[in-house]
């Protein structure tokens, strides 16, 4: 048996308990396991990037994400956690290049609902809408005021949907911390769109 | 936010979370060169002659030689673009899905209703409105149980790829033509062992040219089509005389399914094949949109890619036989497709709970003559 076959023959005992969430990058062949990785996981991060930076960056920021993991891949342990946590670690710290973009992002979100809250429309079946305006409106204001840290656990949890294991393996951080954090950060966005009812209970 | 109930501050939380930012996370932009990028630089690692280092943290692995690395890599990119991979294909797709259950139903559709910009094309003399359906139907052959019973025993269902082109004269009293095709069929379940199932055989109805003056491509059948009926959905009539106040479009619609039971099931069914008609006038559609986000129970399901590979919102509401979803584009609000996933206890006892059991997609154009297949 040459080592290629030993390999295959390895890889093949070991597949019942090795899956796509925790894929052997260091030892797969590049150009399968990233064509796979890239096919499984890069629609969704380029919505969670482009939530946060726009679509256009985030466009640049996906192609470079996967290159960055693909040079780093020795650096994932499959044992350690799932591939997502590493995968979004690697693309949260390549956006923090683009917090101003971000920041600039959740404030005109915050100006452009304002704008359509005093608007002319008084139709009553429109109350519904004016009322998720406003609390857009009060959530993007709050996104833009959250530390980086904050909305990085936010952001990872709500948009790109991780789990706080996934979010700790992400920004390197235990997930206990993570909790706390999470717990802290939703807490001042809910009292952010408290705001945003009691301005609707004055109209 | 009347559809939301009680205070809730966790879930407001996570709606307001779910929607903000949509259009741009939902953005369908090609990854296409990124992927390649990615893919001649994966291509060189594989062939260059040193391998990452490998993580201190690491505690297993088997790091390959170069030429044994290089001559996988050949191995496996044939591999991984073969028919083989098609699997692996699909349930990376379904892996690449956003998480959009937490959108509110209510605000998608009506900020698809908002987006709603498109106006239906003036057809001029001797033009004809081209409305073209492509559609996955299921074909049931089943055997009841007991005369009197409508739940079938033993049968067995194919899915089939249908095509129905249909052109409608400016003057509906005119002649319509529908061109049918029929292709792939698919064995979607069956109560006995699949190799027993007699293949599938297209339909007669399912293939051919139809004619017929207000539609009316069966003249024999005894339910007897009329010119100009304002109870016939595939007519422009029937949408002429619908009230557009959101209100009264529910009203109406409760009225219309009545002799159904106006279930709010019943109504979105309704609803949806409106909607997807081909001849709701662009007018209409911001409403009828609006009316549908009032129906108690729909909610956002996924991300779905129509038959003519669309991608949208489903929109559905299930009961225990059958979740019918409504698919919208978010980004321009129009309604590309629509589709029915078997419930908990599907019609055919022998369909998983789950399966499609059918997924349309509807284009409209204008067409310069009759059978004539407009340029995109």
């Amino acid at each position: 048996m040459n080592r290629i076959e030993e390999r295959r023959a390895e890889q093949a005992q070991r597949a019942p308990d090795v899956d796509d969430t925790r894929p052997d990058l260091a030892n797969a062949d590049p150009t399968t396991a990233f064509a796979r990785l890239f096919d499984t996981h890069a629609r969704a991060l380029h919505g969670y990037l482009a939530g946060r930076v726009g679509v256009d960056i985030a466009d640049d920021l996906v192609a470079e994400t996967f290159l960055v993991a693909l040079r780093r891949r020795a650096s994932y342990d499959p044992e350690q956690a799932p591939i997502r946590g590493w995968l979004y670690g690697i693309a949260t710290n390549l956006a923090r290049n683009h917090i101003r973009t971000e920041i600039r992002g959740f404030r005109a979100s915050a100006r452009v609902h304002a704008l359509r809250d005093a608007g002319v429309e008084h139709d009553a079946q429109i109350v519904d809408r004016l009322d998720a305006q406003r609390t857009s409106r009060h959530l993007a204001d709050g996104l833009a005021s959250l530390t980086e840290q904050e909305r990085d656990v936010l952001l990872l949890t709500s948009w790109a949907g991780l789990e706080p294991t996934e979010v700790a393996a992400a920004l390197g951080v235990p997930a206990s911390t993570v909790r706390s954090r999470l717990h802290r950060v939703r807490h001042k966005l809910q009292a952010h769109l408290r705001t945003a009812q009691e301005e609707n209970r004055d109209d | 936010m009347t559809d939301r109930g009680d205070h809730n501050p966790d879930r407001e939380l996570d709606e307001a979370l779910a929607s903000l930012h949509l259009e741009a996370r939902m953005s369908n932009r090609s990854l296409d060169d990124a992927r390649e990028q990615l893919m001649r630089e994966a291509a060189a690692e594989g062939s260059s002659a040193s391998l990452p280092p490998k993580s201190p943290f690491r505690r297993r692995g088997l790091v390959v030689g170069v030429a044994a690395a290089a001559a996988a890599v050949v191995g496996a990119a044939v591999a991984f673009g073969g028919g083989t991979g098609a699997p692996a294909e699909q349930q990376a797709q379904q892996g690449a899905k956003r998480d959009v259950s937490l959108l509110s139903a209510s605000k998608v559709l009506n900020d698809a209703a908002d987006k709603i910009t498109a106006k239906d094309a003036e057809l001029k003399p001797g033009q004809f409105r081209f409305v073209e359906f492509k559609e996955q139907s299921s074909r049931s052959v089943a055997k009841l149980s007991e005369a009197g019973k409508n739940t079938p025993t033993t049968g067995y269902t194919y899915l089939v790829d249908i095509t129905r082109q249909r052109w409608i004269p400016v003057d509906p009293t005119q002649e319509w033509l529908e061109k049918r095709s029929s292709g792939d069929a698919k064995l979607l379940g069956s109560s006995q062992p699949a190799a027993e199932v007699p293949a599938y055989e297209p339909l007669p109805t399912d293939q051919g040219d139809l004619r017929g003056a207000c539609g009316d491509f069966f003249p024999k059948s005894q339910d007897k089509k009329v010119c100009g009926d304002p109870n016939d959905t595939e007519q422009p009539q029937f949408y002429a005389a619908l009230p557009h106040d959101p209100d009264a479009l529910v009203a109406w619609l409760k009225d219309f399914t009545a002799h159904r039971g106006s279930a709010p099931g019943t109504m979105f069914h309704f609803g949806i094949s409106m909607l997807d008609s081909g001849v709701m006038p662009a007018s209409l559609r911001g409403d009828f949109l609006r009316a549908l986000a009032k129906i108690d129970g729909v909610k956002v399901v996924e991300e779905a890619t129509t038959t003519d590979g669309r991608k949208g919102l489903a929109l559905g509401l299930e009961t225990e036989n059958e979740r019918r979803d409504l698919i919208v584009d978010p980004a321009t609000g129009d309604v590309i497709g629509e589709r029915s996933v078997a419930g908990p206890k599907p019609y055919d006892p022998w369909i998983k709970p789950g399966t499609v059991t059918s997924n349309i997609s509807v284009t409209t154009k204008v067409a310069d003559a009759i059978g004539q297949v407009p340029a995109n």
